[in-house]
């Protein structure tokens, strides 16, 4: 208690014999184990961490994108039988569509097949060998096949159903 | 009383001795909490009584100040007063307190239904009539006033002080002040 000035008046209020000597022992049962970390304000430690954390995210980041990338460029087979199957089904709903346009007329459906094909290149073939050669090279790049490869390595092996 | 010239040299003084216990708390940061708990216990127990009458209440707050301040040691800043900063807490936590007592009521309505009958039943009560009668007429103002009366009367700080702990402007602090004291006056002149 503050030292009074003796015109001043005191408050009436005092404490129990020996509430101050015990009072850090009771204060030490009360407190948390763990002291919380030193944490100085303005510390160039805060700063660092700050710094440290934001690299960390952007290190990360970029990371995520390289692999989400890669799986994007390296077209898998099953994502390439895939696209023929949807490729001939797309094709049979066009000709069913055509049939049901020129309905009994043998010659103009006919006609109009003819013109088609005439139109329209074929691509099926060129998208399939591309595919495999896009394959072979990337695999190549990748170092996973170190020898020469040639157009016909697909040949090798044997498709299954 | 004191010189002007040596009370500045006094605040001075606590002042770098506030700074060395700030460089301290980064090496030792138990040595120096039990340092300022030796310190500041005993005012730091009277400022929450004389806001909370009961003994066994301003036990709880000033213990509770004090694990307050273990907690929070490290976000202190060397450049403001020590004990600025604990008497904000202890003040917080004595108000703390007094909500916890009557949730629904305002502040001033606990403190009013509070003081009434804590004050005849505390058992660790002492001094002169005048004393008694002073601290009778202190219970009857209103929370904010009452608060500002003992800072300023008891504990002796200055206004700039008082509106940092109490977050208030200076002005409102003198005009709480001043009315308190006029109720103050009043009360004594009826009893006597």
């Amino acid at each position: 208690m503050k030292t009074q000035g003796d015109d001043k008046i005191k408050h009436p209020y005092k404490a129990p014999e020996g509430y101050f000597e015990n009072f850090e022992e009771r204060l030490r049962e009360k407190m948390p184990v763990k002291a919380p970390l030193f944490v100085s304000h303005n510390s160039k430690k805060r700063r660092f961490a700050y710094l440290f954390a934001a690299a960390a995210l952007l290190l990360l980041a970029s990371f995520a994108w390289l692999i989400f990338s890669k799986n994007r460029t390296l077209p898998l087979p099953e994502m390439v039988k895939n696209t023929e199957i949807q490729k001939q089904q797309s094709d049979s709903v066009e000709l069913k569509t055509l049939i049901e346009k020129h309905g009994q007329n043998e010659e103009k459906l006919m006609e109009h097949i003819a013109d088609e094909i005439h139109d329209k290149p074929t691509v099926t073939p060129v998208v399939m060998n591309s595919s495999e050669k896009q394959i072979a090279d990337e695999l190549e790049e990748e170092g996973i096949i170190a020898a020469e490869i040639n157009d016909n390595l697909f040949d090798e092996f044997e498709i299954l159903p | 009383m004191n010189k002007p010239g040596s009370e500045h040299t006094e605040k001075q003084n606590q002042l770098s001795r506030e700074q060395e216990w700030a460089e301290a708390l980064q090496k030792n940061r138990e040595k120096v909490f039990f340092d300022i708990v030796g310190r500041y216990k005993a005012r730091v127990y009277y400022l929450v009584r004389n806001i909370l009458v009961s003994h066994d209440d301003a036990d709880d707050a000033a213990q509770n100040t004090f694990i307050k301040i273990w907690e929070k040691l490290h976000t202190f800043r060397s450049e403001s007063a020590l004990y600025t900063w604990i008497y904000r807490i202890a003040t917080n936590e004595a108000l703390t307190l007094l909500r916890r007592r009557k949730p629904g009521l305002s502040l001033d309505d606990v403190s009013e239904e509070l003081m009434d009958t804590s004050f005849s039943e505390s058992a660790w009560i002492d001094g002169t009539e005048t004393e008694r009668k002073l601290q009778e007429a202190i219970n009857k103002l209103p929370l904010k006033q009452k608060l500002v009366f003992c800072l300023r009367y008891f504990e002796e700080l200055n206004y700039e002080q008082i509106a940092t702990i109490t977050e208030t402007s200076v002005g409102a602090l003198k005009a709480s002040y001043f009315h308190a004291v006029q109720k103050i006056e009043t009360f004594l002149k009826q009893s006597i």
